[in-house]
Parts: C-alpha cells; sequence; structure tokens
C-alpha cells in the first residue's frame, strides 16, 4: 500500500518524465518504438573531431537528440541563461582541456616516469581559475606554444633524450619514413585514443624525418645550430601529436 | 671699425650660440622632443585600451560637467581646464604632464547599453565582430601577434578572425615572453626553428577538428596560425626585467596589475602589436557618491603607471618613433546622485595625433547631449588617429585629429 510520500514522489516523477518527453518528442518516439532514427539533417554529416579511421569509413553516429528546447532563464544581466546550443552529436562543441585535466594527461598517455614537470608552473597559461570559479579554457598561441613545450619535455624524457624518464633504446636510431609512419601511429592511437588517418600519421611522421637541425637564440647575437640527434627528432614528432586537438580537445 | 669688428664678432658669436643651441637643444629639453619628431606621419601606429570594468567615471574626462552642482565631490578648484572645452579631473589626468595634456581628448559614446554584459560587449564589438581585431587588422604590419588582450580573462563579445588577424590572449609576464620568443638558450625546450614546423604539422594533424568545429575551435585554429607565423620569425632583442622594473612591476607572474599590464603592453609594442587591451576590475562603485573612491583608486592605481608608460612613449627611442594612442574608458559612466549607472560614456584618449577637445561632455545629469556616436565612431576616431589606408568602421566623426 502506498503511503502519501510515495504517492507524491510517483506524481512527480511522472510529471517530470511527461514534461521531458514533451519536450523531446522525437526522441519519445524513438526511444518508445525502439527504433533509434536520428533524422536531424545535420545528424547525418557529423564526421565529427578528429575522425577515428574506423568511424571515418563506417557509419554516422545516430544517437537522439532534443530538438524542442526549455523555457528561457534571464538571468540579472538580462542574459537568457537557459543552454540553447544545438547540433549533431560530436558537432561544433569541442573544448579544450582544463588545467585540472592536462596535470595528469601527460603522465597517463606517456608514462609516469615521462611526465614533464613543467606543466605544474604552467597554471596561468592554461587558464587555471582562481578558488571557486570556472574558467572555460581558450586555446590562445601560447597556451598551444606552452603545451608543445610541456610535450616536448615529456617526450624528451620517454625517447631518452635527457636522463631521468623511461629512454626506450629504440629512439637512438633515426626515423625513417617507416619506422616514423609506425611509431606516429601508435602515438596517435594512444594520445588520441583514437586511430589516425593516413594524413595524420604522414603528418607527425614528416617533423621526425624533417628535423634534422635545431637552431636557438637570436641572428647575430647569440643564434647556433646544431645537428638534431635521432632522440630529439622522435621528441619533436611525440610533442607535435600530443599539441594537436586530439589529445588538446575533448 | 672696431665698433663694426665688435658686432660682426657678436654676431658671429650668436650665430654660433644659434648652432650649438639646436645641436644640445634635444638632449637639454629632454629627449621628449626627439619623441615628438620622430612620429611622423608614416610612423608605425599603435593603439592601447585600458578597460575600468564597471564603469568610469565622467568626473575624469567632462569635469566640469558637475562643477556647478559641487556633485561627485567635483569643485571649481579641483578641476583643470585642458582647453577646447576638455576640463579633467586635476588630481589625476590633470596630473599626467604637458605632452599628455597637450594630446588628449575625451570622446563621446552613446553604446546604449546601462548593464555591465552589454556595455563590456558594446565597448568591443558591433556583436558579431571585434573592433579591436578590426582595426588591429587595418593597421597591418608583419607582428604575429597583431591584437593582444593582456589579463586573466578575455573581452566580452565575440573576438573572431578578420584578415587573418587574431586576438590573442596573454595572461602573464611568461605568457609575453612566450609570445615574443624572448629568454636564454635552452635545450630543454624546442627549438624555434622545429617547433614553427613541428606547429605547422600539428595543425594538419588537427585539420579535421578545425574544419568540423568551425566555431568552438576558432581559437585554436587561430593558435596555430598565430604560433606558426611567430615561431617563424627570430625573437626581438628586449629585456623583459628591464622593462617591468621600469614600471614597478615583477618580471614573472601574472598580468593582474595595471602597472604589470603596461609594462607587459611596452612589450608587445616592441614587437610589433597594433592593439593591446588590458582592463581594470572592481570600478563598479555604485555609491560613490562624491568620487572620492574612483579618485582614490585612479590616483594610486592608474595614474603612476600610467604616467611611465606615456613618458617612456616619449623617451624610449624606439617607441618615440612611433604613433601610439591610449585609451581610457570602462562600461559607462557613473549616473547621479548614487554613482550607479549612467546611459553614456565619455572616454579619454592620448595620443600623438589627438587634437585637445571634447565630444565627451556630458550633461550635469551625466547624459550625452547631440550624437556624438557609439563604439564603432570611436573605434573609427582611434583608426583616425593610427591612420590607416581604410578607416574599418566608416567615418570618424570626431574631428579631434591632428
Amino acid at each position: 500500500m502506498m503511503n502519501t510520500r510515495t504517492i507524491v514522489i510517483a506524481s512527480f516523477s511522472t510529471l517530470v518524465l511527461g514534461a521531458l518527453a514533451t519536450a523531446c518528442s522525437p526522441e519519445a518516439d524513438c526511444l518508445q518504438h525502439n527504433a533509434c532514427f536520428d533524422t536531424h539533417p545535420a545528424a547525418a554529416s557529423a564526421g565529427g573531431d578528429d575522425t577515428d579511421a574506423s568511424t571515418e569509413a563506417g557509419t554516422a553516429p545516430s544517437a537522439p537528440f532534443c530538438t524542442v528546447f526549455g523555457q528561457p532563464h534571464i538571468g540579472l544581466g538580462g542574459e537568457d541563461l537557459a543552454a540553447k546550443a544545438d547540433g549533431p552529436p560530436a558537432g561544433d562543441r569541442a573544448r579544450a582541456k582544463p588545467y585540472t585535466a592536462l596535470l595528469t594527461e601527460y603522465g597517463r598517455v606517456l608514462g609516469s616516469q615521462n611526465a614533464p614537470s613543467s606543466i605544474n608552473d604552467t597554471g596561468p597559461t592554461f587558464g587555471v581559475p582562481a578558488d571557486r570559479w570556472y574558467l572555460e579554457p581558450i586555446a590562445s598561441a601560447v597556451f598551444v606554444s606552452t603545451a608543445f613545450d610541456v610535450a616536448f619535455e615529456g617526450c624528451l624524457e620517454m625517447t631518452g633524450a635527457v636522463a631521468g624518464g623511461s629512454g626506450d633504446a629504440k629512439y637512438a636510431a633515426a626515423p625513417t619514413k617507416v619506422t616514423a609512419g609506425d611509431e606516429c601511429a601508435g602515438w596517435i592511437r594512444r594520445f588520441w585514443s583514437r586511430a589516425g588517418t593516413p594524413d595524420q600519421i604522414d603528418a607527425c611522421a614528416a617533423v621526425a624525418t624533417d628535423t634534422t637541425s635545431e637552431t636557438y637564440g637570436r641572428p647575430s647575437v647569440d643564434e647556433t645550430t646544431r645537428e638534431t640527434t635521432p632522440q630529439r627528432r622522435w621528441a619533436y614528432a611525440c610533442a607535435s601529436v600530443l599539441t594537436a586537438t586530439g589529445f588538446l580537445t575533448f | 671699425m672696431s665698433h663694426h669688428t665688435a658686432l660682426s664678432r657678436r654676431a658671429w658669436l650668436k650665430g654660433f650660440g644659434a648652432l650649438a643651441g639646436a645641436a644640445i637643444a634635444p638632449r637639454l629639453v629632454g629627449e621628449r622632443w626627439v619623441g615628438e619628431a620622430n612620429a611622423g606621419p608614416n610612423a608605425k601606429a599603435a593603439t592601447v585600451s585600458i578597460f575600468f570594468e564597471g564603469g568610469f567615471n565622467a568626473l575624469f574626462a567632462s569635469a566640469d560637467s558637475f562643477a556647478s552642482n559641487n556633485t561627485f565631490g567635483v569643485t571649481s578648484t579641483n578641476v583643470k581646464n585642458v582647453g577646447n572645452g576638455l576640463v579633467v579631473d586635476a588630481g589625476t589626468i590633470g596630473t599626467l604632464g604637458n605632452w599628455a595634456l597637450g594630446h588628449m581628448a575625451a570622446i563621446g559614446n552613446r553604446h546604449g547599453a546601462t548593464d555591465h554584459i552589454s556595455a563590456q560587449r558594446n565597448n568591443f564589438s558591433d556583436g558579431a565582430q571585434s573592433f579591436v581585431v578590426q582595426l588591429a587588422a587595418a593597421m597591418g604590419g608583419s607582428a604575429a601577434f597583431k591584437a593582444a588582450a593582456l589579463g586573466s580573462l578575455p573581452l566580452q563579445g565575440p573576438s573572431t578572425a578578420s584578415g587573418g588577424v587574431s586576438l590573442q590572449l596573454l595572461r602573464s609576464m611568461e605568457d609575453v615572453s612566450t609570445a615574443l620568443g624572448v629568454g636564454p638558450i635552452d635545450f630543454k625546450r624546442p627549438a624555434r626553428n622545429i617547433a614553427a614546423t613541428a606547429l605547422a604539422r600539428t595543425r594538419q594533424m588537427s585539420a579535421s577538428a578545425l574544419a568540423a568545429n568551425p566555431r568552438s575551435l576558432s581559437f585554436a585554429k587561430d593558435a596555430y596560425d598565430t604560433d606558426v607565423d611567430s615561431l617563424g620569425k627570430p625573437p626581438i632583442a628586449v629585456d623583459v626585467a628591464k622593462i617591468a622594473q621600469a614600471y614597478g612591476a615583477p618580471s614573472g607572474g601574472t598580468l593582474d596589475s595595471i602597472p604589470a599590464k603596461l609594462a607587459a603592453a611596452e612589450l608587445m609594442l616592441r614587437s610589433g602589436t597594433n592593439v593591446v587591451t588590458m582592463s581594470d576590475t572592481g570600478w563598479d562603485t555604485h555609491g560613490d557618491r562624491t568620487g572620492t573612491t574612483v579618485r582614490r583608486r585612479m590616483g594610486t592605481e592608474i595614474i603612476p603607471a600610467l604616467k611611465t608608460f606615456l613618458a617612456r612613449l616619449q623617451s624610449e627611442p624606439e617607441l618615440s618613433a612611433m604613433n601610439v594612442s591610449v585609451m581610457l574608458h570602462g562600461d559607462f559612466a557613473r549616473s547621479l546622485p548614487g554613482s550607479d549607472h549612467a546611459p553614456a560614456l565619455s572616454a579619454l584618449v592620448i595620443g600623438s595625433n589627438v587634437k585637445v577637445g571634447t565630444t565627451g561632455r556630458v550633461t550635469s545629469d551625466v547624459t550625452l547631449p547631440g550624437n556624438p556616436g557609439a563604439s564603432r565612431e570611436m573605434w573609427a576616431y582611434l583608426a583616425a588617429l593610427a591612420k590607416v589606408p581604410q578607416n574599418p568602421f566608416g567615418t570618424n566623426p570626431h574631428g579631434l585629429v591632428l
């Protein structure tokens, strides 16, 4: 026997579910008839972000989504605070990873031995907010170039160009087009959690094979050019993959 | 004869004295004259926007509006008549020095918003395009960072790239150093030439994501473009610590204060940046009926660093050869009697090409008479000061241009 409290909760739940069903009527139909086809016109063309090679050749995503929005909620500044963004699944809604995520991301994909320490000092560049505030990260130019610097540090350790990291001996051999392609495909899979396309793998491999000399300093002041060691060439390629949207955004 | 000889000698001495005087005059009067002489008609232009988040009280740029009623604490003795109708607050703006006071104008802006979010957005954009980016694009040049926003937060409103120019956020002095590529050689960091090449490849790897997310990843696209351009250029020779020290600012850390931001602005101007924006928070001064709070803050937190900046624009050879305009503005002016939100803004502009005067004189109840235009027209004025080949904002209605 239901008591009053149970009746109230059940009634409220029915109302909420009813409201949701009204707001998202296409999905309600879809779910009720157990046939989840997305009829949103933009959805079929949604390749998404950094399309996984397997997805690219396969079927388009078909997740249901709302097409009817809720009521506006006007804030103190006169702005409607209700979210209105619509679009296909995996559509134009990529976001830069926040600093708090990046703090552990490099160590996760490179191995804890190779976690770059410089990430700990770069909070302001990556837009770390003050306590109790939230700040949407913005991938500015210094955000990206600092990300490249941080990644390079970790990759130097991974390739053994500097001491202290895992330093796999395989990186002592200079990269060739074939070995670079293989390694880049593996990095992309590991760093981005998805397979790379041939173009993406080629772009990474080109970094490894083409970066034969490094120039530091200012022209006519302290400029110095030297040959790039194999480990550093691998590190540059590794860092280039870690600075792509596949790693820095989600 | 002797008389004639004596006269001739005197005349000769006078002539010699005049020549010698002309030769040493710039040193005697300081480098201010040198600066003015160098900033020729084709000088590299730059604009610096100092935005007061919350509001910019019209007592600073239109002080006489309040003298007769003694509102905002204005009296006949604490104002300074700069000329051509421009009267400023004597204790703050009035202390900026002869060069600034001789190149200063108040610009009226009726952008139509009295809420902060809209007012801030209206100061910097038309809702679709960023005035900052448009002006930076119109100025041209070869700098990788043509438009820079200094500080923790981005500007309100869109900052969509225009003409290949994007607005780049620099949050710390380290960010500025990174942008300029300064610092000692460090082999633990990537070589500049390879970083440029590698990031171009990274941009290739990201191409499908950038294409699929034109809105949400617009910043990232701009970032890759800016980095590839920037890293492909040699770093500039500049001493960050020395310049920061001139402003009494630390050479590292976040850009939280106006001294630090102005030091960073100088660094960016030296690298060729066209437009620099910065903001200062806490100017929503409700209840400041006598203007005491805004005067105190302006006098202690803004004016000393601004004086340094303006002085260095004259004394530093690289800067004195430039045509730099500085604009002080905010959400809107403050209304009477309670220092709330006024439906008007009187911005203050200082620069080499500024003709003393005002189009921003408010009434005693803080409204702008006539039709001075809104923010587009204000930026049209800045573009006119910069002598851009084609004003991206249309005709400049403010005639206060030298």
